[in-house]
């Protein structure tokens, strides 16, 4: 064989596999860190001013307005369910070591179908339609975006340190059940808020 | 069989050896991502359908569907997960897998030959480099050549006087 054709060869093996390399890379999809966000903002839609005149002291009537938000960076099209928890200050909170969610009553629940990358963004518009004192415990009436809701479960010693939870729930598409949080390379991962107030008349 | 012919088919077995546990890696694990989408439980009718209808969805972006169609898909799939009637949010889920289920077939055949077009372009690509590296290095050779042949000549001005 000629030096020239050896040439040829040599350099047409390394373009070969500098391409096959290229092509390979180009038809991989980058493995990407999967997760969502969520977040509450106040009535200015910034993490601020979370209640009027910033008094987290809230008598009935009193409306109060914060906007809830999820990410979706799974890398594909995913279920979101934002469970809205009323708790109070010696009941469990959501674990997020263990993924498991706070044992509180559901008061409401939004849900959509989100796309790779979308954001979800809604209103979360609330107040304290009522309040039933039960020895010294006080139970609440909730008026969340129109409807009113009496929580039996829940009381608190004179109104103080109720909490707003929200649970960040998705669909499993492996087990086909909702479960709260999501699973990102085999592991359960979880995402929760939580905003205190009093009860006052 | 020549030593020069032998030497062809070893190269041909090494570099197709090569293309083939590319593709071998890259759709094994493809394959593996699609058969998590093939397990569900059981729960009340509209639930069930909603998630059957949510996991063919799924496939379809994975067998790599363009967004704008999943997006129509998204959009329907929410305006049923809203709809208070049962029957007709039914309705709507039917159609969406339905046609999903036929988006599937041509997404995964699309890309598939996708993956074959550039697997396929890269002897093309690695023979257009050869031929423009070989004559590029031939024209700086065959000048050098050129330089090194020049002879010393008289000048014929020198000459006339």
């Amino acid at each position: 064989m000629s030096e020239d054709k050896k040439r040829a060869v040599i350099i047409f093996a390394s373009a070969f596999m500098i391409f096959a390399m290229l092509a390979y890379v180009a038809v991989t999809p980058l493995p990407k860190e999967k997760f969502f966000q969520l977040y509450a903002l106040g009535d200015t839609k910034k993490a601020e001013r979370y209640y009027p005149n910033n008094n987290t002291n809230l008598s009935t009537d009193t409306p109060v307005k914060w906007y809830l938000g999820t990410n979706n960076f799974m890398g594909s099209i995913q279920i979101a369910i934002i469970r809205v928890k009323l708790g109070n200050q010696t009941l469990v909170s959501p674990n997020e070591t263990q993924a498991t969610p706070a044992p509180l009553p559901i008061l409401v629940e939004f849900r959509k179908v989100l796309l790779n990358n979308e954001t979800w963004e809604f209103p979360f518009v609330w107040k304290i339609a009522n309040i039933t004192d039960v020895g010294n415990l006080a139970y609440l009436t909730l008026n969340i975006n129109g409807a009113e809701k009496y929580i039996e479960e829940v009381g608190a010693k004179d109104g103080y340190n109720y909490r707003l939870v929200f649970e960040l729930w998705t669909l499993d598409i492996e087990s086909n059940e909702i479960v709260f949080g999501w699973k990102a390379s085999n592991q359960r991962r979880a995402a929760w808020l939580q905003l205190w107030f009093n009860a006052t008349r | 069989m020549n030593p020069r012919k032998r030497h062809f088919v070893i190269t041909y077995f090494v570099i197709g050896a090569f293309l083939n546990s590319l593709l071998w890696a890259n759709f094994s694990h493809t394959g593996a991502s699609n058969s998590h989408n093939t397990a569900l439980g059981t729960v009340n009718i509209l639930d069930q359908k909603f998630k059957e209808t949510f996991a063919v969805i799924h496939e379809v972006e994975a067998a790599g569907a363009e967004s704008a169609q999943i997006k129509d898909f998204v959009d329907r799939l929410n305006l049923a997960l809203n709809l208070t009637d049962q029957a007709e949010a039914g309705a709507i889920l039917d159609q969406i897998k339905g046609e999903a289920s036929q988006l599937h077939d041509a997404a995964s055949l699309r890309s598939y030959y996708n993956k074959i077009f550039v697997f396929a372009m890269v002897p093309v690509a690695a023979l257009i480099v050869t031929l423009c590296v070989h004559y590029a290095l031939k024209k700086r050779q065959s000048k050098v050549e050129r330089i090194m042949n020049l002879k010393i000549r008289e000048k014929r001005e020198a000459q006339n006087v």
